[in-house]
């Protein structure tokens, strides 16, 4: 079995800002050619952790390699291979299209014919062809997310820093911009994804992790991370002819945690473990009853954010 | 990468709206209003008729005609005696431009001038002085009033001044208060070898010129703001790429200061097509005007950097500093600086907008170079300062130090 290679090591980082500690003790490896997302609620230390590991803010404690070496603010040739696409749109209203990707690849690329090899392609790769010689400000929402995300690419990063990409655009540009970051994972580059969306976390990202006042509470795979939770699946079949018999059979399942029927309706909530709905619909078969109508509901993540994260809101003082 | 970097900062600056009407178009429009407020009157465009006025000593007591002596001589500085050509009085040879023509006379022949309207007015020198103006006009009783208060005023002070040496109560100053006077004041110094008269208006237009010179404190601020991970987005991204944070510095300081560097050239290049006089020592002017922006640019940078908030704080600051340093070289009103240099003398002594306004008018006067070497002195001073600061504030924070 072929040995993983890390791109980003954070060992026992630590960041204070005097009494606040903003990043506890936090450790992670994000592996070459994955999409890791990166969850938390305001405040959790996300936008801290991330400019610690590209060494814009020091820390007190801790260590962080990047690939295999240490990053510090002047380690140049690690920063060459690095793309950062901050969540405010950070592009320059008095320069056109091409002139914004242009000058940001400059900053890492000074030979000209090759920047524009690049910029043509990554214009092409957001598909901003027709808007070359537009500013920024007679760009749409979606498309001015599309032009910050080619600013932050257009050197063909090996390691990329996405934060929130995909805020306040409509649903086509949210999945050209998907199916864009997807397309840079199979390329070969490492993704660094944050984002409050869940949906976009579970289409996208191989491992995540969840972060909440500076630590990680949990990290994993999606199926990892749901298979912690205590909330499991749910089902409702709306039947008429129910005897005592047959509940108790149903009752008597073993991943059965509770049950209830009332008003022709049977509510059944299961413990952890797959494939409830089709052992439940069985017995029922065997036992000659036909179901008007079935619903099922697996917990999301969603719910196990909101599980392991609290719901009270964290944006209040 | 460097030629890159100041490219698309130039680009991007000059691009930017709001820019090109805060620190291009603005100085302009200011200058040229301020002009036409300034200098309108005393500017060749106004064409004024000359005020034909004949003079009547109430009686011939020896003070009468002493203060009738005085009134022609006050009308000589903006006029004539006029000579009679047949039914007319009209100027002498050579004095085309008078603004009054007068004459002197009996006050029966002057009723009958003024009824004929062989003058426009007849003023009645007796211990108070009054006037009467031909019927229909409007303009003359205005300037003719203003001009009779303005001699009464002169000759009071100059009555109660030579009452003051006579018992006493005045002493002539001493040499070197006289020489310490002169080299400060900007009012009533007398340059008999200027090609016209000192205005107070000049200085109000020097610290005019001085508070455009250093306007661009927000070209500084701009600079701190490209470069600062903590103060904008632009930066935050820049950040991350591997350009050290010095290259940036340079390259968001020289395209702006450039920038305005040509912009304070253009303006003094534009003055002068308004054929205002401030000296023949072009080079030097410039050199100072200069100096004056490199100071203005550095003010900023220093702001941005010691002042790592948001940018309202510093927009109120980019606003009130200039005007504020401006009013202490005496922009709004010129005695307004030698108060300043009396009871304020360290806002006189680091005020650069101070040190401009003299620096000009040193350059006017063609006073002692050494005041003029003065200026330049503590504006570089003033300039190292506030890189020094910078310097300091870019290190101090907690983003990449350079």
């Amino acid at each position: 079995m072929s040995e993983k290679i890390v791109d980003v090591e954070v060992i026992d980082l630590v960041k204070r800002y005097e009494e606040l500690v903003a990043v506890d003790h936090l450790s992670l490896s994000i592996e070459k050619g994955e999409i890791f997302g990166l969850l938390g609620p305001n405040g959790s230390g996300k936008t801290t952790l991330i400019n610690c590991i590209l060494a814009l803010l020091s820390y007190d404690q801790g260590e962080v390699n990047i690939f295999g070496k240490p990053m510090t603010p002047r380690s140049y040739d690690i920063k060459q291979q690095i793309g950062l696409v901050p969540q405010e749109i950070s592009v320059y209203e008095e320069l056109t299209v091409y002139d914004n990707i242009d000058y940001f690849c400059g900053l890492y690329f000074d030979v000209k014919r090759e920047r524009r090899r690049m910029v043509d392609e990554v214009i092409d790769f957001v598909q901003l062809n027709d808007f070359k010689k537009f500013h920024p400000k007679k760009l749409s929402g979606g498309l001015k997310r599309r032009l910050n995300l080619a600013c932050g690419i257009a050197h063909r990063p090996r390691l990329i820093f996405l934060d929130e990409p995909t805020v306040t655009v409509d649903p086509q540009s949210r999945n050209r911009i998907l199916e864009g970051i997807k397309q840079l994972r199979d390329e070969g580059s490492t993704i660094i994804y944050t984002t409050h969306y869940m949906e976009e976390v579970e289409y996208l990202c191989d491992r995540l992790a969840i972060l909440d006042h500076g630590k990680i509470l949990v990290s994993g795979t999606n199926e990892e991370i749901l298979a912690m939770s205590s909330i499991s699946e749910s089902i409702e079949i709306v039947i008429y002819d129910l005897t005592d018999g047959i509940i108790d059979d149903l009752r008597s399942m073993p991943t059965v945690d509770s049950i209830c029927y009332k008003s022709g309706t049977l509510s059944m909530a299961m413990k952890q473990g797959g494939n409830n709905l089709m052992s439940v619909l069985n017995l029922l078969t065997k036992a000659g009853i036909e179901p008007v109508s079935v619903s099922s509901k697996n917990p999301t993540l969603n719910d196990v954010f909101l599980e392991i994260t609290g719901k009270e809101l964290r944006d209040n003082a | 990468m460097l030629k890159h970097l100041i490219k698309y900062n130039f680009k991007s600056y000059v691009g930017n709206k709001i820019n090109l009407i805060w620190n291009f178009i603005f100085p302009f429009a200011y200058i040229t209003i301020l002009l036409l407020a300034l200098f309108a009157l005393t500017g060749d465009s106004i064409d004024l008729e000359a005020i034909r006025v004949v003079l009547v000593p109430a009686n011939t007591n020896e003070s009468i005609e002493s203060k009738t002596k005085a009134l022609e001589d006050f009308f000589k500085s903006a006029g004539y005696e006029g000579v009679w050509e047949g039914e007319e009085l009209t100027h002498p040879a050579g004095g085309e431009d008078a603004l009054i023509l007068y004459t002197e006379a009996n006050i029966k022949d002057s009723l009958d001038w003024l009824e004929n309207e062989k003058v426009d007015a007849m003023i009645l020198i007796d211990e108070e002085l009054s006037f009467k103006v031909k019927p229909g006009t409007s303009l003359t009783p205005t300037i003719l009033h203003e001009v009779l208060a303005s001699f009464e005023k002169v000759n009071k002070t100059q009555s109660t001044i030579i009452a003051g040496y006579q018992d006493g109560r005045f002493t002539p100053l001493s040499e070197s208060e006289s020489k310490e006077l002169e080299n400060n004041r900007f009012l009533g110094i007398d340059k008999t070898d200027r090609s016209t008269a000192i205005y107070s208006q000049f200085i109000i237009f020097f610290a005019a010129l001085a508070y455009v010179t250093y306007f661009p404190i927000n070209g500084g601020i701009d600079v701190i703001e490209s470069i600062e991970p903590s103060q904008s987005a632009h930066a935050l991204r820049k950040s991350a790429a591997p350009v050290s944070k010095t290259k940036f510095f340079i390259a968001a300081l020289i395209p702006r200061w450039i920038a305005h560097l040509l912009l304070i050239i253009l303006l003094f290049c534009f003055t002068q097509l308004l054929r205002i006089d401030y000296g023949k020592d072009y080079l030097r002017i410039i050199l100072l005007l200069i100096l004056g922006t490199t100071s203005a640019v550095f003010t900023g940078t220093a702001l941005g950097a010691l002042l790592p908030t948001r940018q309202e704080p510093k927009v109120v600051l980019s606003i009130t500093l200039p005007l504020l340093f401006a009013m202490a070289s005496g922009m709004m009103a010129s005695p307004i600086h030698t108060l300043v240099m009396e009871h304020v003398p360290w806002l006189h002594n680091w005020n650069p907008l101070g040190m401009l306004t003299n620096g000009l008018y040193a350059l006017y006067t063609d006073s002692d170079p050494a005041r003029y070497n003065r200026q330049l002195m503590g504006l570089t001073i003033f300039c190292l300062v506030c890189l020094t600061l910078t310097i300091f504030g870019i290190r101090r924070t907690r983003y990449e130090s350079i």
